[in-house]
């Protein structure tokens, strides 16, 4: 069947109760008013946080560009995400491939356990990481903020290259192995080769993950040792200026780039949302 | 920022073919079955011993023990649970904390559901976007989206305006450091995981079953409640224990958003370990929350293996 | 329920369980059904029969009410329905898939139709109950359908479409996803229900064996339009096109050039066949298992005669295929039962058969004629000779004139 005969043949012809898509259009701006707010925000000539804003300029950017902390900040989660991600890739990658191997007893446990801080309130681990690092010296250090993000990251690099490994036909294995292929090549000019998609979109979250966490970050943090999220958390509680909206506008643009990106090469949304085919 | 991420949702995980496709050639031989685990997944679980089981063990350990500054070893009591557990105060703030969770899981669910319905009658790039703009949220820090917030709940803000615009109130009304103000930003910040999880619950419905239904001679409005509801529960249980684990346990928005008025379990946390420095206190608060939100996911899972067309 | 009367007349003319008038549907750019006509009688089985993507399941939801057709018109029981949702067409509709509600036990799942009908639970249920003892599944109304077996689960779900007893009932390649025995039983089983039942039954299959025998008539697409309709009989014996002939079974097709007085000229002979005015070049189809397998000439008879030499045999259990080479053709040829004729490759044989097994197809999409012989120098006059059915030997009826063309 024709991809356009199936997309006809999708059910209810006629349009969807006005009730529904009513809800849907609110649903949408409550999700996208916040965001769309705070880019507009940015560009105020203003001093003060009001929406809509008063006159347009781009002082706030200006301002942005001298401000050293917010600087830093930046620099220190790009960083951060950067190491985050590759760690993350490593070693999400390699359990994902162990999992699936071969069975072997208490494997299901071992998945799960894996998998847990997905569904492990990260305050709970936040407070335990701190506990833990403050004995070992890692407080409110690059080292254990990054060790922290990892930890948070890796289950979403496992989930999404596990996807990615139960799409792969076992047939095609098997057909490089009765060709000749030993095991490892196998592995690496096919599985691996194979496995890209949900390697790079995993790899992809965990940097995003790791540039956008607050509450790990927060509890790791130390005043030489400031995130992005941090920096701005701290600046909500006492300053109320567009330099937030400025930076907060920076980071949404950014992240809605490179989600493009990721959608188009690798369809971010497809690992999430693992829809059929 | 991301605080949590959906777990693979029950419903995907009844369309998995037979555990024996699955497994990679393994590379010595095909055996099916074998005593010691790859070698290649050392790494990834001594990392995550150290860094995950260990602390957690020293949560635990640190809740029960009697060192001020949370050392181990003094001794050990239960006295920070009763603390927590005795005081009227405390309690009324887990209490707090359960009804907002109860709360933001509702409204989201109730939203989410028409969204990921909707979502999924679309075609093509109009579907693609939707989902797009529902997930992108997610990808910025919270912090950021509760600027948003204040600005838009703010007394002089642009949602005062247009309610005194249309005439429904005739002064600015107090939204924001509100419990309202509270319960808003959560919605928005967990609505993406419950359109998910909704999504997937519904794409999950075999096309036929639902033609099957209508060539019975099922109305709109019959499939939905006979065939399209009950076959997305699973999905939705359990959208809505991710949404409730993350609303109870959240406290950058309340923090920020309730202005101080709001108090949720997970603020109390954070004071005693940022503030109070507490840790042993804190740790058993910490217990505490993670032993609530276990017990509802538990239930969770009980009832969802009652549900006929969820397995897991 | 609808039966047919015993002296087959009814009081009043019976409008056609289905009637299908110059349907087309677009998808894209793509023509998938292109001015499609058939119409259903009360009581009868169509079979909508042809290659993947023919356009036979477009026509089927067409008429199921799951797509609108671009143009034309579909009428049930001689309303017209094109503005009707699928779930007030009163029809029931069996899947590839079972399509059986997961959610729901098996007495549930049959009893649906009259549940949203608003018959009340208990006699819903009872209802179904009598169903699924016509499926013979009674026993298992209490259990979930992932509990069956494939075959039960079809079963179940032909119960949930009869149960609120349509008119029409729609299959969608119902056995293609179960093994060859239980389709074969299903068949049986399905036919002997509707017939019981009196039902109008519209069903697509590609399995040409599934059509010759479940359907009353048979109705080959191609490409979005109708080939050919017909009885099974006539599909097959008396195909109009050479795609028709070739999916229906095996052929042996000869080009061949049509003289006068009923004669063509091939390779290796001449022979005679029924042909239309004005035939000059074309092609004769002739079913493997009308030829038979001589040993020499005189054994041909009277027949329509050829020389060959065996290539090989091979044994299919109930039948024989044997490859012959005729001049520079390769000619199938199916024996079987007691007239298994035992032969060895590189033996010479000679193949014959009757005039009126052979069938002249003129050209692409040229119409073909047969069923009568023409033979001038038999003793047989210019009667006209009815088709006979397979399997019998070699005698020939002559009836007066009853041909169709």
């Amino acid at each position: 069947m024709t991809r356009a005969m199936k997309r006809a043949m999708t059910d209810a012809p006629g349009r969807s109760h006005p009730l529904v898509v009513m809800a849907a259009i609110a649903t949408l701006v409550i999700l996208l008013a916040p965001l769309a707010v705070v880019v507009a925000i940015s560009f105020t000539s203003g001093a003060m946080l009001k929406f809509p804003p008063q006159g347009f300029s781009l002082r706030w950017y200006l301002a942005l560009a001298d401000n050293l902390e917010f600087g830093r900040a930046i620099v220190t989660s790009l960083q951060l995400a950067v190491a985050t991600a590759i760690a993350s890739m490593l070693l999400g990658a390699s359990a994902a491939v162990g999992l699936r191997a071969h069975r072997f007893p208490g494997r299901d446990a071992l998945e799960s356990f894996l998998l847990s801080p997905l569904m492990l309130p990260q305050l709970v681990l936040a407070i335990a990481l701190l506990m833990y690092f403050s004995r070992l010296g890692l407080r409110a250090s690059f080292v254990g903020m990054w060790l922290g993000h990892v930890v948070v990251t890796v289950p979403y690099v496992i989930r999404m290259v596990l996807v990615s490994l139960e799409r792969i036909d076992p047939n095609i294995e098997r057909a490089a192995r009765i060709a000749g292929a030993g095991p490892v090549r196998v592995f690496f000019q096919i599985t691996l080769r194979l496995l890209m998609p949900g390697v790079a979109a995993g790899t992809c979250f965990a940097f995003i993950m790791s540039f956008d966490n607050l509450v790990v970050s927060l509890f790791l943090s130390g005043p030489r040792m400031k995130t992005l999220p941090v920096e701005i958390y701290g600046y909500l509680e006492y300053a109320d200026d567009p330099l937030l909206a400025a930076v907060s506008s920076v980071v949404i643009v950014g992240i809605v780039l490179l989600l493009i990106v990721m959608e188009k090469t690798v369809g971010f949304t497809r690992a999430l949302v693992q829809q059929g085919a | 920022m991301l605080e949590q991420s959906p777990e693979p949702v029950p419903g995907s995980k009844a369309r998995r073919r037979p555990d024996t496709g699955h497994d990679l050639v393994s590379p010595s031989a095909d055996k099916p079955h074998r005593v010691w685990p790859p070698a290649i997944l050392v790494p990834v679980v001594v990392a995550m011993l150290a860094l995950l089981a260990g602390p957690l063990m020293l949560i635990a350990l640190t809740s029960v023990s009697t060192g001020p500054a949370g050392e181990l070893g003094r001794g050990w009591t239960l006295a920070h649970f009763g603390r927590f557990l005795g005081d009227p105060y405390y309690r009324s703030v887990m209490l707090a904390t359960l009804r907002i969770g109860a709360i933001v899981t509702l409204c989201s669910l109730l939203l989410a559901y028409p969204f990921a319905w909707w979502t999924l009658r679309q075609r093509g790039w109009l579907r693609a976007a939707l989902l797009f703009a529902a997930l992108a949220p997610l990808m910025v820090t919270v912090s950021i989206r509760t600027l948003g917030w204040i600005v838009l709940l703010a007394d002089n803000g642009p949602l005062n305006a247009l309610l005194s615009l249309s005439g429904i109130v005739t002064g600015p009304v107090r939204m924001i450091y509100t419990e309202f103000a509270v319960v808003l930003g959560l919605i928005e910040a967990l609505l993406p995981f419950m359109i998910l999880a909704v999504f997937t619950a519904l794409q999950s419905i075999p096309r036929d079953v639902l033609r099957a239904a209508e060539i019975a001679g099922a109305t709109p409005r019959q499939r939905f409640f006979k065939v399209i509801l009950p076959l997305s529960l699973p999905g939705v249980a359990a959208g809505s224990v991710l949404v409730f684990t993350l609303a109870a346990s959240s406290f950058v928005t309340p923090r920020i958003l309730g202005g101080g008025r709001t108090t949720t379990v997970a603020n109390l946390v954070v004071d005693q370990f940022l503030v109070s420095l507490n840790w042993p206190f804190g740790a058993a608060i910490g217990v505490l929350l993670f032993v609530v939100i276990g017990a509802v996911m538990a239930l969770e899972r009980a009832v969802s293996r009652r549900l006929p067309g969820g397995t897991q | 329920m609808n039966s047919l009367t015993e002296n087959g007349a009814a009081a009043t003319p019976r409008p056609a369980a289905v009637d299908i008038e110059n349907l087309v549907k677009r998808f894209d750019a793509q023509l998938a059904v292109d001015r499609v006509s058939l119409s259903v009688a009360p009581g009868e089985i169509v079979c909508l029969l042809g290659p993947s993507g023919c356009g036979k399941t477009t026509t089927l939801n067409l008429v199921a009410g799951f797509l609108r057709p671009d143009s034309g018109h579909v009428r049930l029981s001689g309303r017209l329905v094109d503005d009707l949702p699928p779930h007030r067409r009163q029809i029931g509709m069996v899947f590839q898939s079972y399509a059986l509600f997961p959610h729901m036990s098996v007495l549930d799942n049959a009893a649906f139709g009259l549940t949203v009908r608003g018959v009340p639970r208990r006699q819903a249920r009872a209802q179904a109950l009598e169903t699924l003892a016509l499926v013979q599944l009674a026993e298992y109304a209490q259990r979930m359908p992932q509990q069956l077996s494939g075959g039960q689960q079809q079963r179940v779900s032909i119960a949930r479409a009869l149960a609120y007893q349509p008119e029409l009932l729609l299959l969608d390649e119902p056995f293609s996803s179960l093994d060859a025995r239980l389709r074969i039983s299903l068949r049986d089983e399905l036919k002997q229900i509707q017939r019981r039942l009196g039902l109008s039954a519209l069903f697509v299959t590609h399995d040409q064996e599934e059509a010759l025998q479940l359907a009353d008539r048979v109705v080959v697409m191609q490409a979005g339009r109708i080939a050919q309709q017909g009885t099974p009989h006539d599909v097959y014996f008396r195909p109009d096109t050479r795609f028709v002939a070739e999916f229906l079974g095996e052929a042996n097709f000869l080009p061949v050039t049509a003289h006068a007085d009923h004669q063509v000229t091939g390779n290796a002979g001449t022979w005679q066949v029924s042909l239309p005015a004005g035939a000059a070049r074309g092609t004769l189809m002739l079913r493997p298992e009308r030829i038979a397998l001589c040993l020499n000439a005189d054994a041909a008879g009277g027949r329509n005669r050829v020389a060959g030499r065996v290539l090989g045999s091979h044994f299919r259990g109930a039948s024989q295929r044997v490859d012959v080479q005729v001049g520079d053709a390769v000619w199938r040829v199916t024996q079987a039962g007691f007239n298994v004729v035992q032969v060895e490759p590189g033996q010479d044989v000679v193949l014959a058969w009757l005039p009126e097994d052979g069938r002249w197809l003129g050209g692409e999409a040229g119409r073909g004629v047969g069923g009568e012989v023409v033979n001038a120098s038999a003793q047989v006059d210019t009667a006209v000779v009815t088709r006979r059915p397979a399997g019998s030997a070699g005698d020939t009826t002559i009836h007066p004139a009853t041909t169709d063309a």
